[in-house]
């Protein structure tokens, strides 16, 4: 690289991705989203998270209550894995 | 398409909050846009986001231009196409999140002096620079960007040309890069671009 200063050179950057991306072909998009495993046409389908839709805290986190050693039951990591909806797959890359 | 709904709402974190009526959503019930209008724009979006300050994200951007197009404060030009135009306001905003910004840094070392009254010059709050933490960004996800495309060389010599605001004739004449090359490796850059922009979760 040379004496560009960066910040001027990243915009220059992004504004010619960005220009590729206005001109990519509606066949392209959706192809990329179905190889991310993505149903953009269903109903609150990932792909449009943040977009169409999106999540915000409503109360804050209440402290969680103590629980006995070797308790069993769901913990947040099952409750957290079935915020992917039904019908999308996570994306490996 | 099929507009059945795939989501399971019985399982939703108690905290946490589904928010449907957003202005993407109206956007598109009004029919301004179409479903895969919303995805090019949110791969841009991302793409944008990459050069914000650090208190804004990307659906912050999106939002706000569909906010602003639709309560009619930005007026799309007839012979602009939506997504063009959308692109276009988000890039404004993005220019604007940065102003703030950087009026807020300049205020921070005075409000903190009101608060405790010590010396701040010298320290790195006072620093003079309007820009250090976009050159900052800039750098880190100049690298990010790079990183995309570790095993293309080929692309990461695009990438550098277009940081330099070189013609595709110069970056043939730079690389020793046929023009079939050129184009071909743009198209690879595109997709890995569109694919970064709809991954999720995002990394």
């Amino acid at each position: 690289m040379t004496t560009t200063r960066p910040e001027l050179g990243f915009e220059r950057l992004l504004d010619a991705l960005g220009q590729d991306l206005i001109d990519a072909p509606d066949e392209e998009i959706l192809a990329v989203a179905e190889e991310l495993g993505q149903k953009p046409g269903m109903k609150g389908s990932i792909a449009l998270a943040g977009v169409t839709f999106a999540w915000r805290f409503k109360t804050p986190p209440k402290a969680p209550a103590r629980r006995a050693k070797g308790a069993s039951g769901s913990a947040g990591t099952t409750r957290r894995s079935r915020l992917r909806p039904k019908g999308d797959e996570p994306s490996s890359g | 398409m099929d507009m059945k709904s795939d989501y399971d709402l019985e399982n939703w974190p108690d905290t946490v909050e589904r928010v449907s009526n957003t202005p993407a959503a109206r956007a598109l019930d009004a029919n301004l846009v179409s479903v895969t209008d919303l995805l090019r724009l949110k791969a841009i979006a991302r793409l944008h986001a990459r050069g914000l300050p650090p208190h804004v994200d990307w659906s912050d951007l999106l939002q706000e231009a569909f906010t602003r197009v639709l309560d009619g404060s930005r007026r799309q030009p007839t012979a602009v196409p939506t997504v063009a135009f959308l692109a276009e306001v988000m890039r404004s905003i993005k220019d604007q999140y940065w102003r703030e910004y950087r009026r807020g840094a300049r205020q921070l070392p005075k409000l903190l002096a009101e608060i405790a009254p010590i010396d701040c010059q010298g320290s790195d709050l006072a620093d003079p620079a309007p820009s250090s933490e976009q050159r900052c960004i800039a750098l880190e996800q100049m690298n990010a960007i790079h990183a995309l495309f570790e095993d293309d060389p080929q692309a990461k010599q695009i990438i550098s040309a277009l940081y330099e605001g070189l013609t595709p004739e110069e970056t043939c004449a730079a690389y020793a890069m046929s023009r079939t090359d050129y184009d071909s490796t743009r198209k690879r850059i595109r997709r890995a671009i569109i694919r970064s922009g709809l991954r999720f979760p995002e990394l």
